[in-house]
């Protein structure tokens, strides 16, 4: 048989061992056809490769970074890269997760010629893995080894630079010393933040993977592919008619990011005095990352997205306004490795330790009340860096360094649920709390499918953003479940199974959207719009069928006709990941939340019945939370008791490999 | 000059499928925007005779360009779109920085708002290029009016001297090595490609008499016409003024 042409992807998966530097070749097609790319193919991978019983840093973890077909090429938000593996932040047990970051290092591994790595082993000692055009080289990393993230990517730009930078994608000095929540870090603030997968490569001795390439991804159907990138380029356009004073496309980002902290007037006063552009991923039409004019104590500026806020909240509180100080503290937590996200449940939770005496500034040697400054910052990234004194006990991140402490601790942590810090409002919508039970980490991506432009809508923050009216909502739900009842998250309504339904479905069109690679947070939710009465080009730009579509378009193949096909991979997908949670031992009482959302009132506004924006405060009821729960369980065709897969429902996924194994 | 036309068609389409049904884009970008349906970028009309004036030529033989790629680095976000639209839509499909006749310097860590910015060919008036080809493949196109320089593909052999003739550190010509030609912008034809993908309005195509902007659609999404002194246009200081630019503000 001649073999087909493949269009998209590059066919070649590259499997490297540390410890030998021996390398050898998958086909990327032996998995794409069932998993896609990116996540799905990495679920897969994970499977087969890593017995449940590998620890995050043992050698025989496999980090494994996968693109998807549509990456490097024109196709809108396609530059995001997926990362997946055991992960050292995950609590209570270090269980598969997965994670991911932006900027163009995706794209450019491909042009390099590989759709994806799988990295194992432990170097002898610090290496860099440096790819350039197939040639693949493990290099002496000791030159680096300490560096923080930003010197270490222009070190290597000066080292290998031909007149174009090379991508780099690089550990700080957190990861270096595995501490449970180092990032892995590319450009200014592309990240693969939670999961702790920093450490992971810490543990392998792997400073940096560098990537440089000058080949190409071909797509089987340019024209419309280039026609269908620029009908969503417009559409952007439309969703983007912002006020004189916004300067660039990523403005409505900054606005609601500046709403989220409830700081609306501090919000304003950041965008004008600190902001001064707009930085995107490879063919992102949005650019959600907004470039600052802070110069840092290395002389840098950068960009950052909402990561750059964890201190801002303390800024404010100390010095009675926005200032420079959250900015540079951020970037100092970047530089150094550390994933500011654990930050955000960090510190709350040190405050109320503090407040209760559960800890004294002798027994830590933090100044609590000198939160807010700079100086506090530095002294609290450092000690966890470098895990001094009791930063060794907060390297290993705030729900275990609980239970090493005891003393009720444990009781104030802000962290949902499988050790990650809160995020969203699980209390608001009901989705988002399944989301929050049922993902193996923080699931930002799930939220971030739809409820981003549900919120600007209810705080009228942005109509033209995403859905301009009640009607638009409504008919979202009708389209999309069949009853108007998808989006009523009134009191009355917020229990009814149609959010298992729901939660069902997005957490599945996120997947998709993650195996494509297109972006979740980017426009691809505007375009539900669409639904509703909104103009747009002679070409329908619905999604999920749009994205299924820029598939077809870019790979040429059938695979993935349709938005039900699409919803369907992702289906496939989150059931490998099921499996591999089961085989980990998680069970239902795994699946829940912290104690605290059961029990805390949130405030807030919803959509109501007729897509009407209502105001709510209420906590979670943890009987119908439950029965929720084993409504989502029965409608993946999971068992009522553990909730897990059951074998007729991984056969029906065509993943009868994965059924014989359970 | 006198050149056979439809030839011409087929040199200026590179290597594009559609090449031997001759070039290229559609001349009204009204046009344009109610067409955005399959294939409409494509469209099979206007004959493009090249000019042939050829190595050897004295620079003032050579009819100096009056259509440039002008950007605004303060609305580059570092996207590649630009990129990604020329090597995808002039290689037949193909998508790849090293492929595109324009790329983006990115400095992630720069502190001025060119960190993120495209690099387009300037389309010189002593172009460099054109006269270190030594098999004189550099033409200059004039039925757009831009009188772009570009590479008679029939007559490449990817000899490269008019990449090293380039006098920018960031190359503007660009290799293929599948095929062995040289790559460099032709402007598409006066409709640059580049310019409508790029998803910020930060790449426009402009020139004399009055350096306005091309693109419409930003100023009727911002209600404000851009400001055009923003603009940037690496030329010649002396071209620069003899085309009156930047044009002084009222
Ligand atoms: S390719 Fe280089 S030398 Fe030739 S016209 Fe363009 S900028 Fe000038
Ligand atoms: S004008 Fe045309 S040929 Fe020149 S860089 Fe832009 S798309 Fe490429
Ligand atoms: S498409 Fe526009 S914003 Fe993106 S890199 Fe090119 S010039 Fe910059």
């Amino acid at each position: 048989m001649p073999t087909k042409k493949i269009y998209g992807w590059t066919g070649k998966i590259l499997k490297i061992d540390l410890t030998t530097g021996l390398t050898s070749i998958i086909p990327t097609m032996d998995y794409a056809e069932r998993f896609v790319g990116g996540r799905g193919i990495n679920a897969k991978l994970h499977f087969d490769e890593v017995p449940a019983s590998v620890g995050a840093f043992d050698p025989e973890n496999r980090l494994t970074v996968m693109t998807g077909p549509l990456t490097g090429t024109i196709a809108p938000t396609s530059g995001r890269v997926e990362v997946g593996g055991k992960s050292p932040q995950t609590y209570p047990n270090e269980s598969y997760t997965v994670s991911s970051f932006g900027g163009w290092w995706g794209p450019e591994l491909k042009y390099a010629g590989f759709d994806g790595l799988i990295i194992y082993g432990k170097a002898p000692k610090p290496v860099y893995l440096y790819i350039r055009d197939g040639k693949i080289q493990l290099r002496d990393a000791a030159h680096l080894w300490g560096k923080d993230i930003f010197t270490t990517q222009e070190m290597l730009w000066k080292e290998l630079g031909d007149g174009r930078k090379p991508q780099v994608l690089a550990i700080g000095p957190a990861g270096e010393n595995m501490i449970r929540f180092a990032i892995m870090m590319h450009g200014s603030s592309s990240a693969s933040g939670q999961g702790g997968f920093g450490g992971v490569c810490g543990s392998k001795n792997l400073k940096a993977i560098v990537v440089r390439g000058t080949g190409y991804v071909e797509a089987a159907k340019p024209k419309e592919l280039m026609d269908v990138s620029y009908a969503m380029n417009r559409w952007i356009y439309r969703a983007d008619q912002r006020p004189e004073q916004w300067t660039n496309i990523a403005s409505f980002h900054r606005i609601g990011w500046s709403f989220f902290q409830g700081q609306k007037v501090k919000g304003w006063k950041w965008l004008k005095n600190y902001t001064r552009k707009a930085e995107a991923c490879h063919a992102c039409p949005l650019g959600c990352r907004v470039f600052s004019n802070i110069t840092d104590s290395q002389g840098r500026q950068g960009s950052a997205k909402c990561n750059q806020f964890w201190y801002e909240k303390y800024d404010v509180q100390r010095h009675k306004d926005i200032t420079e100080v959250f900015y540079k503290a951020a970037k100092m937590a970047d530089a150094m490795g550390v994933n500011g996200f654990e930050l955000i449940g960090m510190i709350p939770w040190l405050q109320k330790c503090f407040e209760e005496k559960i800890f004294t500034r002798e027994d830590t040697g933090i100044a609590i009340e000198d939160v807010g400054t700079l100086e506090f910052a530095e002294k609290l990234l450092k000690m966890i860096t470098y895990k001094e004194g009791f930063g060794k006990i907060l390297s290993e991140g705030s729900p275990r360094a609980a239970d090493i402490i005891g003393r009720g601790s444990q009781k104030h942590l802000p962290h949902m649920n499988r050790g990650f810090a809160h995020h969203w409002d699980p209390q608001l919508w009901s989705p988002q709390a399944l989301f929050w039970a049922m993902e193996t980490r923080h699931p930002v991506s799930s939220i971030h499918a739809m409820y981003w432009v549900f919120r600007m809508y209810v705080q009228e923050l942005w109509p033209a953003a995403g859905f301009a009216s009640s009607a638009d909502v409504v008919a979202w739900s009708r389209e999309l479940f069949g009853t108007d009842k998808a989006i009523d998250y009134s009191d009355e309504n917020f229990y009814d199974p149609v959010h298992a339904t729901v939660a069902k479905w997005m957490r599945e069109y996120d997947v998709a959207r993650r195996s494509m690679i297109v972006c979740s947070y980017g426009p691809t939710p505007l375009f539900f719009s669409s639904y509703s009465s909104a103009p747009h080009y002679t070409i329908p730009l619905r999604s999920p069928d749009l994205e299924s579509r820029l598939f077809s378009l870019v790979t040429g193949s059938d695979l993935v006709p349709d938005g039900a096909a699409l919803i369907a991979a992702g289906q496939r997908i989150i059931n490998v990941e099921r499996v591999i949670a089961a085989r980990e031992g998680r069970t239902r009482e795994h699946d829940t939340l912290a104690d605290y959302l059961f029990t805390k009132k949130k405030k807030g506004k919803v959509t109501g019945p007729g897509g009407k924006a209502i105001a709510v405060e209420r906590a979670i009821d943890r009987t119908k939370f439950e029965s929720l729960r084993n409504e989502y369980y029965r409608i993946n065709g999971w068992d009522a008791a553990k909730g897990h897969p059951r074998r007729e429902t991984l056969d029906a996924l065509n993943l009868k490999d994965i059924s014989v194994a359970v | 000059m006198n050149c056979k036309k439809e030839e011409h068609c087929e040199e200026i389409t590179e290597n594009n499928e559609e090449g031997s049904k001759r070039v290229a884009l559609m001349s009204s970008r009204r046009e344009f925007l109610r067409n955005t349906s399959i294939g409409a970028f494509i469209l099979a009309s206007g004959l493009v005779p090249v000019e042939e004036a050829a190595a050897g030529k004295k620079s003032a033989d050579v009819p100096k360009a009056m259509k440039f790629l002008v950007f605004d680095p303060a609305l580059c976000t570092g996207c590649g779109t630009c990129q990604m639209a020329c090597s995808t839509l002039w290689n037949n499909g193909k998508a790849s920085p090293a492929l595109s006749r324009v790329t983006v310097s990115r400095n992630p860590f720069g502190t001025s708002d060119n960190n993120y910015s495209p690099n387009p060919c300037l389309q010189c008036v002593d172009a460099p290029c054109l006269k270190a080809c030594p098999l004189g493949a550099i033409k200059v196109e004039k039925k757009s009016g831009a009188n772009a320089r570009v590479i008679d593909e029939k007559l490449c052999k990817g000899v490269r001297k008019c990449i090293e003739a380039c006098p920018y550190e960031e190359k503007r010509i660009t290799y293929d090595a599948e095929r062995n030609k040289a790559l460099k912008c032709h402007l598409c034809n006066g409709d640059p490609q580049c310019v409508k993908w790029c998803p910020n309005g930060a790449l426009r195509f402009s020139g004399p008499p009055d350096f306005s902007p091309v693109v419409e659609y930003l100023p009727q999404v911002t209600k404000k016409p851009m400001v055009d002194k923003s603009f940037m246009i690496v030329l010649e200081e002396e071209r620069k003024k003899e085309l009156g630019y930047p044009r002084e503000e009222k």
